[in-house]
């Protein structure tokens, strides 16, 4: 057999900017972060899931369950859109053998290799016994290969792996144990279940490339959130701008992915101080609020400046007023997405939840406010399609301290109200801050228009030279 | 249509606008003309507000342009590519131009099609703005300002990236504008400029050296003050 696709995909990866150069040790650098993280995440995981459930051959179903839908998420993310690498017809190679050896292919992604990373750092911590595990370990690298092969499939056919995620994800929210239970069962049925699950996959990815070798048109490569059709469309031009903005291109997407980091991170570091007698009410604020208002603090500290590349065409079109109600759209949509974030936290422990709402009451109000208030001093210009990793353009002074004293005030304010007034009251009075923050709303934006009217000319002026 | 008064504009000292006064009325396709570093540039960001002024005014049908936005819903402008939007395709740019002008449009393709000289199979292909070329940047930025059919046009040096081909569109464009649009268009190219003006506006050092009707005498004395600034270099 002619292994002419073979040898040019590893060709072409030898030739790779990112493994040669000053790419590579941004490479390293970020293989390293990435194995740092799926440490943390391998070694935490058990740990808080034994909250809920118990039993620990369960837990591993859960987790795979987990997998499951997060991989195929994050492919249907990441992946580009058509196969269509080449004119088919061109290559030196049978259509049997070209499929072949996209299904050989398929098993060499990042994908794998971050897959494989987690499971080399939970399943020590699985506590399952020793004849389970082999089996269970078995069937979780199975779900790994499987899942290179249903991408095969699911790439041509969106809407299924969109409703196969929903339903599964919606399944787990409301049977959760119930349904864990029902996967657990079927594994029990042994070997035959999941060889013929896996034989299913293979068999039908072969069958979607080998049907579409003629029919697939090339296309240009892009990844799946670059065309994005959102039916809710956000219908207003400056605000969809905006969405495309972070969607095309590198560093906003870097900076907003990022941020799903952070709360695993602070709940693995500051877990000593979250639950139990040894818990410190302010740090679970602190947890908190980060967690709910870091999305937007994390977009909105370069705000401005992200569309300082077209700037002029923005004030030409538009009027401030329009721009500050757009981004505070933007914004409240970060703060949803942060907040549903937060509430997974309740894992750690229930009596968050209430504690969620206060603060999250409180971002939706001021915190997003303050952000928007500081965007007029970003009035540097930045290349929005460079990468984010050890990208500083655009930042000063004001972008460092700008986010640190969003994030200090409440907690501060908080630390203080609970000495006097205890938590409960703490949390009431800073829910009840936020309220008072929506009814004052249009105050809010007048004087956040007035200070962007005012530096106008200075933000065009430097944007321009920058 | 466009009325301007006092108005002056200084860099660092050196000045860049001085204009006492200026008239232009609703309908007229203007010919800016004038070496670099006359003002035009500077004159079209003022009239855009996009730089304060340091002394006088500039209004759009009777209004004032600081502090007040109604001109941005009847004016379009193309001077660089800092008005395109680099991550859209050509198409979402135009639809974005037409919804933050409240136009309501069914196809989008229909809409541009009267522009299909200028529409090249690059524009076509779903490539993102930032991937074009200049000339096709051009394109995109000029086909934007006649979408909706605005009551104000401006266009700054806007035969510069185009073809031959492109640049007789867009004077066809110019020419076939619909009757109380008024076109201010800035170029180098004193051919183009003389085949679409019905006014001229000889700039020099910030200010307005002639305003002259086109005629063919006053064209001779465009091309003579212009031969004879390229003696004296």
């Amino acid at each position: 057999m002619d292994l002419w696709l073979i040898n040019h995909y590893f060709k072409k990866l030898r030739r790779s900017p990112k493994l040669s150069g000053p790419q590579l040790y941004l490479s390293i650098f970020i293989a390293l972060f990435v194995f740092g993280y799926l440490a943390l995440l391998g070694n935490i995981l058990d740990e808080y899931i034994s909250v809920y459930i118990e039993d620990p051959s369960q837990r591993v179903v859960a987790v795979m369950l987990g997998f499951f839908l997060t991989d195929l998420f994050f492919r249907l993310l990441f992946s580009v859109q058509s196969f269509a690498n080449y004119c088919y017809f061109t290559l030196p190679i049978s259509i049997r053998s070209y499929c072949v050896q996209t299904l050989a292919l398929s098993n060499f992604n990042i994908f794998n290799l971050v897959a494989g990373l987690f499971l080399l750092f939970y399943w020590p911590n699985t506590q399952l016994d020793s004849a389970l595990s082999g089996r269970y370990l078995m069937f979780f690298v199975l779900l790994i290969l499987s899942n290179n092969y249903l991408v095969l499939v699911f790439k041509r056919y969106r809407v299924i792996l969109i409703t196969t995620l929903i339903l599964i994800g919606t399944s787990l929210l409301f049977y959760q144990l119930e349904l864990i239970r029902h996967f657990e069962a079927y594994l029990a049925h042994g070997i035959y279940f999941e060889l013929g699950y896996a034989l299913l996959v293979i068999v039908g990815a072969y069958a979607s490339v080998y049907t579409f070798y003629h029919k697939e048109a090339y296309e240009e490569k892009r990844l799946f959130f670059e065309n994005i059709k959102l039916n809710i469309r956000l219908q207003e031009p400056l605000l969809w701008q905006e969405v495309l903005l972070i969607l095309r291109n590198k560093r906003p997407r870097g900076v907003i992915l990022s941020y799903f980091l952070i709360p695993i991170y602070l709940a693995y570091s500051l877990r000593g101080s979250l639950v139990g007698d040894n818990a410190i009410s302010a740090v679970i604020f602190f947890l908190l609020f980060f967690t709910v208002s870091g999305l937007a603090i994390q977009y909105g500290y370069l705000g401005l400046s992200w569309e300082s590349r077209h700037f002029d065409i923005l004030m030409v079109r538009s009027n401030i007023r329009q721009m500050v109600v757009a981004k505070i759209k933007l914004l409240s949509v970060f703060n949803l997405i942060a907040t549903a974030v937060a509430l997974i936290l309740a894992i750690i422990d229930l009596s968050f939840l209430p504690k969620v709402l206060a603060v999250a009451l409180f971002q939706f109000s001021f915190g997003t406010y303050f952000i928007l208030y500081l965007m007029s001093y970003n009035n540097k210009g930045i290349d929005v399609n460079k990468s984010s990793f050890f990208n500083y353009q655009g930042v000063s002074a004001v972008q460092m301290f700008g986010p640190l004293i969003i994030i200090a005030i409440p907690t501060i304010l908080y630390f203080i109200l609970q000495l006097l007034i205890g938590e409960t009251f703490s949390y009431l009075l800073i829910g009840i801050i936020g309220v008072t923050g929506i009814f004052f709303k249009e105050k809010l934006i007048e004087k956040i228009e007035s200070k962007w009217v005012l530096k106008r000319y200075h933000l065009i002026n430097n944007y321009r030279k920058s | 249509m466009i009325y301007i008064s006092d108005l002056k504009k200084s860099f660092k000292g050196q000045v860049a606008i001085d204009i006492e006064k200026l008239n232009i009325s609703s309908g007229s396709n203007i010919g800016l003309v004038g070496n670099n570093g006359a003002g035009k540039t500077t004159l079209f960001r003022l009239l855009l507000d996009l730089l304060p002024a340091d002394q006088g005014f500039c209004e759009i049908n009777d209004e004032k342009i600081v502090g007040n936005d109604a001109w941005k819903t009847i004016t379009a402008a193309y001077l660089d590519d800092r008005f395109l939007i680099p991550y859209l395709t050509p198409y979402e740019y135009w639809e974005f131009i037409l919804k933050t002008r409240n136009i309501t449009y069914s196809n989008i393709g229909e809409v541009v099609s009267p522009y299909a000289r200028l529409l090249t199979d690059d524009l076509k292909s779903g490539k993102y703005i930032r991937e074009l070329s200049a000339g096709n940047k051009a394109r995109v930025g000029i086909i934007s300002v006649f979408l909706g059919e605005p009551e104000l046009i401006i266009l700054d040096e806007p035969y510069a990236n185009l073809d031959p081909s492109s640049q007789q569109s867009l004077v066809s464009m110019i020419d076939n504008k619909p009757k109380d649009t008024t076109i201010i268009v800035s170029s180098h190219d004193l051919n183009h400029i003389q085949k679409v003006s019905d006014e001229i506006i000889l700039m020099e050092n910030g200010k307005i050296l002639k305003q002259l009707s086109r005629t063919n005498q006053n064209l001779e004395e465009i091309n003579q003050y212009f031969t004879s600034e390229a003696l004296t270099d």
